[in-house]
C-alpha cells in the first residue's frame, strides 16, 4: 500500500479515508474512550456512591499498591493465570490443528464432524454454559463444588486412578490439576478449529504433489510443508487463544476482579487489578509474539 | 488404492508394488478406523452435554428421579418446555433478542465493513493510532468500563453541546438512551457495538487482500472511493460478509451482560436463560428439583436451536468463506 | 537434534490427546456459585390469590443461628401491641402531598410472579392513593444496576436487601432520613437494630410479616409412624426437642430402615454451630463491625459432632437432596420454612400427602436459648437519592403486614404455621458469611463445610485453622468499606 506520494491527488486521495472511518471515530470516542479514561481515573482514585454521582477523591498508585502488596489472592491468581496460559495455548493449538487436519481430510460425514467440532462456540460462547456449569445439574463433566456439591469425575476419574496407583499425594495434585483443566481446553477449542480447517484448505495442493513426487514422507510433508503454508493462521490462533484465556470468566484475576466489582461494588481496586492485569497481558502477549516471530517464522521461510 | 499393473506380476517390481499396494490399503482402512475413533473421543466430550440437554428436556419428572432411568426416559413430556416458555417468557424476549440485538448486529456488519475499508485501503494521517485503538477495542472487556458506559448512556451529550445549552436553560437536554433500543442500534451503526472490534479486523484483513487492479479500474473509470466500495468491493466480500454475519448472530444471540445493565424494558432470552433459576424459582420450583433441572435443559435447547440451524444452513459456505477472507491465507 | 525436538513435540501432543480422550474433571471457580449462595426471595405462582408474599428459598447456607450475645439484641422481641399504630391512625398520618405520587419498587423477579403481592399494593394504592412502580431486574446484577442507578440520579425508592452486608449498604441512606417514626410497635426495632451501622439504621423490618422464613427441620411423618418414632412435634412441645435426641432418632431409623434409607440431609452441616449462636463471621451492631469467630471453640465443637454422625451414618453426607426427602427415603432435612408454603413445589409429593411436619431446629443439649440466623432478604432499604422516600414507610408499613394477606391457606398446615410464628420471637444474630466470596479469597463457606463434613474429630481444630487468615482478611476488607459509611 505504499505508493509514492504523487502530489496532492494521492493526500487527497487518503483523506477520503476519513469519510469511511468518520463514524467508527465518532463512535469511539462517544462510547469507547471515554469509558476507558474514565475507568483508568477509577483505578486511580477512591470511589463513593452518592446521590446522582460518583464522588472521586485522588489516591494515585494507593490501589495499585493495596492489590500488589496487601490483597491476599491478586498475586497468586495472576501467577496462576500466566501459568495456566504456558500450559494450555500449547495444547489448544496443537489439538485444534490436529483435529483441524483430521477434519480436512475427506471421509464420510466430516460434515456432520465439522458441525459438531462447531459446536463450541455455540454453546460455550453463550449463557447455556452458565446453566450447565451452575451446580444445580448432574451433568459429569463438569465439576462443580458448589450448590449441591454433587461432585463428579468425568468419563473416567483420573483421581481415583492415580490414587489406586500409590503415587504420592504430590504427584497426584499436579496431575489431577493438570488434567482438570483438560476438559475446558478441548471445550475452548472451537474456534481455533475453524481457522486451522480454513487455513488448510487455502494450501494449494500442488505443494502436497510437489513434495510427494520429491519423496517426503507424511512427517516430513507435515513439518516441511502444512506448518509453514500455516505460519500466519498459527500466529492468529495464539493470538486468538491468549485473548480467550485471558479475557475468559475462569481466568482467577478476572473472576476476582469481576466479583469485587459485582458483589462488592468497589470499583476503584477492581478497575486497578484489571488495568494492571491488562498490562502483563499485553507485555506476555508482546513476548510471546516477538518469540513466535524470532524463533518460528524464521525457520520456517 | 488401486494398484497398477504394469509388469508381470512375478517379477520382484511387481511383488514390490503388490505389496505397497496392499499396505496401502491396511494402512489407510486402519486410518480411517483411526480417525473415526479418535473423532468420536473428542465428539462425545463435546456432544455429551447436548445429549444431556435433549435427554432431560423431554424427560418427565419422575423419570427424573428414578434411579434406574439413565439415558432412555420412560414417559417423554412436552411439560418442561412448557415451563421453560412460561419462565423466560418466550415471545417477549425472543422479540427482544431478534428485533433489537440480532438487528443490530445486522447493522453492526455493515458499518464494521465500511470502517474497516477505511483503515485497509487509506493511509490518513492518525490511522496508525486508529489501529491500535482497533487493538484495544478487540483487548478490553465490557464489564471494565461498565459504570461509565451506563452514565455515558444515561447522560448522552454530543460533544458537550447539550449539557451546555442545557445548564443555560436550566433544563435537561441530554438524552437518555438507557431502556431504549437506541443503545445497541447507536453503538452499532458507529461500528461500536458487540465485539465490532473483531469484526472489523476480520473485514479490514480480508479488504487487504483484495486485488487492487479493480478498485483501480474503477477510479480510472472516474469513479469515486464510495462507488467503488459499493458497486465493486462489497459484491466481492460475500465471504466476509458472511463470516462476520454468522458471528454477529452467535455474538448477538448470547449477548447478556449489556441487555441486562442497559435495556431493563424487556429483556433478550439470552438474559432469561441466565437468569432461569432465579425466574423458576418465582414459579414456585426449588432450583434442585427435577422440574426446574429438565425446565432448563428445554429452555436451553429451545435456545441454541435457531442458531445451530442457521450454523447447519450455512456450515459449508462458512468454513470456505473464512480461508477466503484472507485472515488465514 | 530438531528431528528429535519435533519426536517429542509430537509425543506430547499424542499424550494430551489421551488425556483429553478420557476427558477428566474439569476444575471450574464456579463464579455462579457465590450468587446462589445467598437467599433470595421470591414469590410463587399460584392460582388462588390467597396469598401474596415473597418466599424466600434458602440455598444450603440456610440455618438457624444464633444471636451474638454482644449484641444489642439480647432477648426476643415479643409483639408487644400496646405501642402498635393501627393501620387506620397512620393511613391519617400520611401527609397530603404523597397524595398522587408514585413509589419505584426494584426487584429482581417480576410482579407477575408475586400473586397476591399485587392485589396488597393494588389496595394500598385505593386506600392512601399512593402508585407503586414495579421494577424489575435480574438477580446477578441487581446490586450492580442499584450502584449505577444511583450514580446516574435515577435511584429506585425501594430495594430489597439482597445482601444484608457492606455491599448493598454503600449505596443506600438511614432511614431516620424518611422522617417516619419508626418507634411504632408494628416495626421490628430489634432486627432493624441489626441493621445498624455507626448509629444508623439502614433496613426495616416489619414484626408480623409473611415476608419471614425461618430455618426449620422438617420430617417425614409417614416414616415416624412407621418406625413407631417419637413424633418430634410432641417432643417440641416438651422441651425434648434436643440435637442429640435428633441423632439418635437418626441412628434408631436408620438400622430400623436398612440401607436405602438416610436419616438427615443437611443444608451443609453448619447448621448446628448456627444453633450455638456463632458462626465463621459475624455483625456486631453495636460496634459497627464484622467479626470472625475462628477461635470460638464452639465451631469446633459444632462440626465434631456434625462429622461424627456423618462417619456414624446418621447423618448424610449427600446434603440438600431435597428430592430424596420428597421421596421418603429421608427421615429429616432442614431448610428454610419456604419450603412448607402450600403452593411451592419443593416437597410437594409430602405435602400433597400431608406428611410433611414442621418443628424449630433442635437445641442444643444443654443450651436454654434458642438462637436463629437472621436471613437475608428479609429487610428492605432506600437508596440515596431516592425521590419519594417519604411515601416509602407507609407503602411498607401496608405491604408487609400479614393482615393484608391471606395467612390461613398460606402454609401448607396449622403445625407448619404454629412453628414459623413461635419463631417470631425468639432470638437473632446475623450471619455473615457470605462475604467470604470465593473468588476473592479462595474458599467458599461450601468448601469449608465439604472438609468439615467429613474430617476425623481430632483433626476438626486443624482443618478450621486453615481458614483462620483467610477470613480474617475478609473480615479486614468488609471492615474497611464499613468505615466509608460514616
Amino acid at each position: 500500500m505504499k505508493k509514492k506520494t504523487k502530489g496532492n491527488l494521492d493526500a487527497n486521495k487518503n483523506k477520503i479515508g476519513y469519510q469511511f472511518v468518520a463514524h467508527w471515530i465518532l463512535g469511539l470516542l462517544m462510547f469507547f474512550i471515554i469509558p476507558i479514561i474514565d475507568s483508568i481515573k477509577y483505578s486511580l482514585t477512591n470511589i463513593t456512591i452518592a446521590a446522582g454521582e460518583l464522588k472521586f477523591k485522588f489516591i494515585g498508585i494507593e490501589n495499585y499498591r493495596q492489590m500488589l502488596l496487601s490483597d491476599a489472592k491478586y498475586l497468586d491468581n495472576v501467577r496462576d493465570s500466566v501459568s495456566t496460559m504456558f500450559s494450555s495455548v500449547p495444547i489448544i493449538i496443537a489439538l485444534s490443528l490436529i483435529l483441524a487436519i483430521v477434519l480436512n481430510q475427506k471421509f464420510k460425514g466430516r460434515l456432520i464432524a465439522r458441525s459438531i467440532f462447531f459446536m463450541p462456540v455455540i454453546i460455550a460462547t453463550g449463557v447455556v454454559m452458565v446453566l450447565l456449569k451452575s451446580g444445580y445439574l448432574r451433568v459429569p463433566l463438569f465439576n462443580v463444588t458448589s450448590g449441591a456439591e454433587y461432585e463428579y469425575g468425568g468419563l473416567i476419574d483420573f483421581n481415583e486412578i492415580l490414587l489406586k496407583l500409590n503415587f504420592p499425594s504430590s504427584i497426584n495434585g499436579l496431575f489431577a490439576k493438570y488434567l482438570s483443566n483438560v476438559f475446558d481446553l478441548i471445550w475452548s477449542c472451537g474456534v481455533q478449529i475453524i481457522l486451522f480447517l480454513s487455513g488448510l484448505q487455502s494450501i494449494s495442493p500442488q505443494l502436497y504433489e510437489v513434495s510427494k513426487i520429491e519423496g517426503a514422507t507424511k512427517w516430513e510433508e507435515f513439518w516441511y510443508v502444512t506448518i509453514p503454508m500455516l505460519k500466519d493462521v498459527i500466529l492468529l490462533v495464539l493470538i486468538y487463544t491468549m485473548i480467550q484465556l485471558f479475557t475468559s470468566l475462569d481466568n482467577p484475576v478476572v473472576a476476582q476482579a469481576y466479583s469485587i466489582m459485582k458483589n462488592n461494588q468497589i470499583y476503584d481496586l477492581s478497575s486497578a487489578m484489571l488495568w494492571g492485569y491488562f498490562v502483563l497481558v499485553m507485555a506476555v502477549m508482546g513476548i510471546v509474539l516477538l518469540l513466535y516471530k524470532q524463533l518460528c517464522l524464521k525457520r520456517w521461510e | 488404492m488401486k494398484s497398477i499393473k504394469i509388469f508381470n506380476s512375478k517379477s520382484p517390481t511387481a511383488k514390490k508394488l503388490d505389496t505397497y499396494s496392499a499396505n496401502k490399503n491396511t494402512a489407510s482402512i486402519f486410518l480411517s478406523i483411526a480417525r473415526y475413533v479418535f473423532l468420536f473421543s473428542f465428539g462425545y466430550i463435546l456432544l455429551y452435554p447436548l445429549i444431556y440437554m435433549i435427554v432431560h428436556a423431554f424427560q418427565s419428572a419422575d423419570d427424573f428421579l428414578d434411579p434406574t432411568v439413565q439415558w432412555v426416559s420412560k414417559t417423554y413430556t412436552f411439560d418442561n418446555f412448557k415451563l421453560a416458555a412460561k419462565t423466560v417468557d418466550l415471545y417477549k424476549s425472543a422479540f427482544t433478542s431478534i428485533f433489537v440485538l440480532l438487528l443490530s448486529g445486522l447493522v453492526e456488519v455493515f458499518s464494521c465493513g465500511i470502517a474497516a475499508y477505511g483503515l485497509a485501503r487509506f493511509n490518513f494521517k492518525g490511522k496508525k493510532i486508529l489501529d491500535v485503538i482497533l487493538i484495544l477495542n478487540i483487548l478490553v472487556p465490557t464489564t471494565v468500563i461498565i459504570i461509565p458506559t451506563y452514565i455515558n448512556f444515561r447522560y448522552m451529550d454530543i460533544a458537550g453541546i447539550l449539557n451546555i445549552v442545557g445548564t443555560i436553560l436550566k433544563k435537561e437536554l441530554r438524552l437518555n438512551l438507557l431502556d431504549t433500543p437506541f443503545v445497541f442500534y447507536v453503538p452499532s451503526l458507529l461500528a461500536v457495538g458487540i465485539q465490532s472490534g473483531f469484526f472489523i479486523y476480520i473485514f479490514k484483513q480480508f479488504f487487504k487482500g483484495f486485488p487492487k487492479e479493480l478498485e483501480e479500474a474503477a477510479s480510472i473509470d472516474g469513479a469515486s472511493a464510495w462507488k467503488t466500495f459499493f458497486k465493486i468491493v462489497i459484491p466481492s466480500s460475500g465471504v466476509a460478509v458472511l463470516t462476520v454475519f454468522i458471528f454477529s448472530v452467535i455474538w448477538h444471540w448470547n449477548e447478556y451482560y449489556r441487555p441486562a445493565m442497559f435495556y431493563s424494558t424487556n429483556y433478550p432470552l439470552a438474559v432469561k436463560i441466565k437468569d432461569f433459576f432465579t425466574l423458576v424459582q418465582g414459579l414456585g420450583y426449588n432450583v434442585y428439583s427435577a422440574e426446574a433441572v429438565n425446565a432448563a435443559m428445554a429452555a436451553s435447547i429451545m435456545f441454541i436451536l435457531p442458531v445451530l440451524i442457521m450454523y447447519m444452513i450455512m456450515q459449508r459456505k462458512f468454513i470456505e468463506s473464512i480461508s477466503q477472507t484472507g485472515i488465514v491465507g | 537434534m530438531k528431528f528429535i525436538g519435533k519426536k517429542i513435540i509430537c509425543v506430547t501432543m499424542a499424550f494430551a490427546m489421551l488425556v483429553a480422550i478420557c476427558g477428566c474433571k474439569s476444575k471450574d471457580t464456579d463464579e455462579e456459585g457465590s450468587d446462589y449462595d445467598v437467599e433470595y426471595v421470591y414469590e410463587y405462582v399460584s392460582g388462588d390469590n390467597s396469598s401474596s408474599s415473597s418466599n424466600e428459598s434458602t440455598d444450603s447456607t440456610e440455618k438457624t443461628g444464633n444471636s451474638s450475645k454482644k449484641n444489642s439484641t439480647t432477648t426476643s422481641g415479643s409483639s408487644t401491641n400496646s405501642k402498635t399504630k393501627s393501620w387506620e391512625e397512620i393511613k391519617a398520618s400520611i401527609p397530603s402531598k404523597l397524595k398522587g405520587t408514585t413509589i419505584t419498587f426494584y426487584n429482581w423477579n417480576p410482579s407477575n410472579s408475586f400473586t397476591g403481592s399485587s392485589k396488597a399494593i393494588a389496595a394500598f394504592t385505593k386506600e392512601t392513593g399512593i402508585k407503586v412502580n414495579w421494577v424489575t431486574g435480574t438477580y446477578d446484577d441487581y446490586i450492580t444496576k442499584i450502584t449505577a442507578m444511583v450514580a446516574s440520579g435515577d435511584s429506585p425508592d425501594i430495594i430489597r436487601m439482597r445482601d444484608t452486608n457492606v455491599n448493598i449498604l454503600q449505596s443506600l441512606q438511614p432511614i431516620s432520613n424518611l422522617g417516619y417514626d419508626f418507634t411504632d410497635g408494628a416495626w421490628n426495632q430489634e432486627l432493624m437494630n441489626l441493621y445498624k451501622v455507626n448509629g444508623k439504621t439502614y433496613g426495616m423490618i416489619l414484626k408480623d410479616t409473611p415476608y419471614f422464613f425461618p430455618a426449620v427441620m422438617y420430617y417425614n411423618r409417614s416414616l415416624i409412624s412407621r418406625y413407631n418414632l417419637e413424633d418430634p412435634y410432641n417432643l417440641w412441645k416438651q422441651g425434648k426437642w434436643t440435637w442429640k435426641k435428633m441423632a439418635s432418632m437418626c441412628s434408631e431409623f436408620v438400622s430400623a430402615a436398612g440401607t436405602e434409607y438416610e436419616g438427615y440431609t443437611m443444608p451443609d452441616g453448619g447448621e448446628y454451630m448456627r444453633c450455638m449462636g456463632v458462626t465463621y463471621i459475624t455483625y456486631d451492631a453495636s460496634k459497627s463491625k464484622y467479626v470472625s469467630h475462628m477461635d470460638d471453640t464452639r465451631i469446633v465443637k459444632a462440626w465434631q459432632f456434625v462429622s461424627k454422625n456423618v462417619k456414624e451414618g446418621n447423618f448424610s453426607n449427600t446434603v440438600y437432596n431435597l428430592d430424596g426427602f420428597d421421596n421418603g427415603t429421608i427421615l429429616f432435612h432442614a431448610n428454610s420454612a419456604i419450603s412448607s408454603i402450600r403452593a411451592h413445589f419443593h416437597v410437594k409429593k409430602l405435602i400433597s400427602n400431608g406428611d410433611l411436619g414442621t418443628v424449630p431446629m433442635p437445641t442444643v443439649d444443654g443450651q436454654k436459648t434458642y438462637y436463629q440466623e437472621l436471613g437475608e432478604n428479609i429487610a428492605f432499604g432506600v437508596p440515596k437519592g431516592a425521590k419519594n422516600k417519604e411515601a416509602v414507610p407507609y407503602f411498607l408499613r401496608y405491604y408487609l403486614d400479614c393482615a393484608n394477606y391471606d395467612m390461613n391457606d398460606f402454609y401448607c398446615d396449622s403445625q407448619a404455621k404454629e412453628v414459623v410464628d413461635w419463631c417470631r420471637n425468639q432470638t437473632f444474630f446475623t450471619n455473615m458469611d457470605v462475604l467470604l466470596d470465593k473468588s476473592r479469597y479462595g474458599d467458599s463457606v461450601h468448601d469449608m463445610s465439604y472438609l468439615l463434613r467429613q474430617t476425623e474429630s481430632a483433626q476438626i481444630k486443624s482443618n478450621l485453622d486453615k481458614y483462620t487468615a483467610m477470613v480474617a482478611k475478609c473480615v479486614n476488607d468488609s471492615n474497611k468499606s464499613l468505615e466509608s459509611l460514616k
